[in-house]
């Protein structure tokens, strides 16, 4: 990304306790997903598993490792310094930071900001929790844990296969309890390509922005839009809306002006088999108990662990076997959804 | 009557319910008390209420550091006037808070008691050391757990003993079976008459000598250190030696041997150097057994070593 003629580095901090699988983790998004890039990594902890030197050098990733953490001596400084050099020497697309499992992660997210440097782009705030840990970590490691959950913009949960929807289901309740808006990646790793963990750090694949897009529907004010009427994209950045929802200060005309569009989204653990999704879409797709629906868009795990994705619009659906996504999935975009009936048909809270 | 409290710490999964649990249902240690068991953390093993009760032993838990205050251990008191308490300390709570608290007349800190998982020790000294430090350094009896033969003995040792020299340790396989541990192999062979210590053996040299001074007398050493400074008791005594990082770079515990040279008054505190010479034994009173004095009889000074701390590994 350019701005202003300079490279641009993103920054990626990846949080969480000892033991959680930060390593793991990154190791899996350079080896499957970054390739392309020039990829700094500043480590601030001697994990279990060490990222050997050879296979960084291999995938071409620099690395810069600082002192032994200690929560006690103040590692601002140090840290600073590490991240200046880091993107003045390298330039790089996207510098990964690992900080140790005891700081807290508004610390770390705060030294990065405090750098000031134009070339720095703060992209993810990650939070890795052992699925296991998760609910004996909530009750007893206080502030080191809730911090984390608190300021990271994804949470992912590792060694999901090792526990029971049941457990699963509480964790997230656990983590909801903290922070209502991160992404939560709750799909067992190996059945997740590092795209699809990058994508969910980044927000970059949201099922309500594609069904948007596809019904050339402005994701801003949930107007139809010309081709050639783009919603002030371009040069300006998107900026919230006023109340009067107002796309543009009303300088555009709208195709369909009165028609404006709620989507609403969920995500879940929920498994469905295929029967019992395409009972559901049946009901959904024919009935006017839920208001009006323009269209639905869904990823579902099954029991059996394999994925069906799902498009709606009224009187039609279609399932297939799909790729894994990092959770369960659910959008729908339409008129006066009544939400409530519609998360109660698939059996989600 | 005097209140004996016993202070439990360690990490979350380090096996403080289970000792505990052990120590109240499995031994004497209820018979003709009142107990009183103070909780402070909730991990993965529980405390059945029911059985603990048929040893006499009342149950309360804690959620949160700010309880540790005079008022509440006086309600506590009484409330169960009892004559022992346990007390399982969250492994992220402050110790120090813990014990400088005012506590009713009567009650006292008898012992402190410390777990340790000695599969993740490694790790978490690597990242946690100031946390383990305050675990380690006030206990008086530390428990290595789920000791397995890929963990060496001398690595658990020698880091809890930089960190606090007094304590007892005791070293529990992962069956549960206790202290039928060897020693381990040094590595460095010392049945050679000399012995050149590398930089990276330090520290483990220094503390098998002071465990063992008999296998080292008559031998010649090589070793290289700071000089530290002059002994207080050996006319051209001085110390050789190397510091452990125990809680972070503010906070190190000093490694080392004593050593004579005419040369000791010469020397720059700090200085490197390094020393050739032969080890004898000396009895010391305050130790109540010999230790080793390395006889010097070649010095030199060195430049710093790039890596100055003490490692046991």
């Amino acid at each position: 990304m350019k701005k202003e003629g300079h490279i641009m580095s993103k920054v990626d901090i990846i949080s969480g306790f000892l033991g959680a699988g930060k390593t793991t983790l990154i190791k899996k998004l350079i080896q499957e997903s970054l390739s392309q890039e020039k990829v700094v990594l500043i480590e601030n902890e001697f994990g279990e598993i060490g990222i050997d030197g050879s296979f960084l050098k291999d995938a071409g990733i620099e690395i810069t490792e600082m002192n032994s953490g200690c929560i006690c001596c103040s590692l601002v400084g140090d840290f600073s310094e590490a991240l200046k050099k880091v993107v003045h020497e390298y330039h790089p697309d996207r510098i990964i930071i690992e900080p140790s499992g005891v700081g807290k992660l508004s610390d770390v997210i705060q030294a990065v900001v405090d750098v000031h440097d134009d070339e720095l782009q703060l992209n993810s705030f990650v939070a890795v929790i052992d699925a296991k840990k998760c609910k004996t970590y909530s009750l007893n490691f206080g502030e080191f844990f809730n911090n984390q959950i608190e300021y990271a913009s994804t949470i992912i949960l590792s060694r999901t296969q090792d526990i029971n929807n049941e457990k699963l289901e509480e964790d997230i309740a656990i983590i909801k309890g903290l922070n209502t808006n991160a992404n939560i990646i709750t799909t067992p790793w190996d059945d997740l390509t590092g795209d699809i963990i990058l994508n969910a750090l980044e927000n970059k694949d949201s099922l309500k922005e594609i069904l948007m897009k596809e019904e050339e529907i402005c994701p801003e004010c949930g107007h139809h839009h010309h081709h050639d009427h783009e919603c002030c994209h371009g040069e300006h950045h998107h900026e919230h809306h006023h109340h009067d929802h107002e796309c543009c200060h009303g300088e555009h005309h709208h195709h369909h002006a009165d028609e404006v569009f709620t989507s609403i989204g969920k995500e879940t653990v929920h498994t469905y088999t295929q029967e019992q999704l395409e009972e559901i879409l049946k009901v959904l797709s024919s009935s006017e108990d839920f208001g009006h629906i323009l269209r639905a868009k869904g990823i579902l795990p099954t029991p059996a662990h394999t994925w069906l994705h799902f498009d709606l619009v009224p009187g039609e659906y279609e399932v297939r076997d799909g790729e894994a996504d990092y959770t369960g999935r659910l959008c729908v975009i339409g008129k006066d959804l009544i939400e409530e009936k519609i998360w109660e048909l698939f059996g989600v809270k | 009557m005097r209140t004996r409290i016993y202070l439990f710490t360690g990490f979350l999964d380090s096996g403080k319910t289970t000792f505990i649990n052990d120590t109240l249902t499995t031994t004497d240690f209820c018979e003709n008390e009142k107990t009183l068991l103070i909780v402070s953390e909730q991990g993965e093993i529980e405390y059945n209420q029911e059985q603990l009760e048929s040893f006499n032993c009342d149950l309360v838990y804690v959620t949160s550091e700010e309880q540790w205050t005079y008022e509440y251990f006086e309600e506590l008191k009484e409330k169960y006037n009892p004559t022992q308490v346990l007390v399982e300390l969250n492994g992220m709570y402050n110790v120090n808070r813990f014990l400088a608290c005012s506590l009713p007349d009567e009650w006292q800190v008898v012992q402190v008691l410390t777990t340790i998982n000695a599969q993740t020790f490694g790790l978490y000294i690597q990242n946690m050391r100031s946390l383990l430090f305050q675990h380690v350094v006030h206990t008086d009896l530390l428990i290595f757990n789920r000791i397995n033969d890929s963990i060496k003995k001398s690595f658990l040792r020698n880091n809890i003993k930089a960190i606090n020299s007094s304590c007892q340790i005791i070293y529990e396989k992962e069956d549960g079976t206790i202290n039928a541990l060897d020693d381990d192999e040094l590595p460095f062979d010392i049945s050679g008459d000399e012995l050149n210590i590398l930089d990276h053996d330090f520290g483990i040299f220094c503390m098998d000598a002071l465990d063992h001074p008999d296998k080292y007398a008559g031998k010649t050493i090589t070793m290289k250190g700071k000089f530290i400074g002059r002994d207080k008791q050996i006319e051209d005594g001085f110390v050789i030696g190397r510091l452990a990082m125990v809680c972070c770079e503010e906070d190190t515990s000093l490694i080392g041997m004593i050593c004579e040279h005419p040369a000791a008054k010469q020397l720059i505190p700090n200085e490197w150097i390094q020393v050739t010479g032969k080890i004898h034994l000396e009895y010391d009173n305050e130790l109540g057994g010999n230790v080793c004095i390395l006889k010097v009889e070649d010095l030199k000074v060195v430049p710093p070593l790039d890596n100055e701390y003490v490692t046991f590994d």
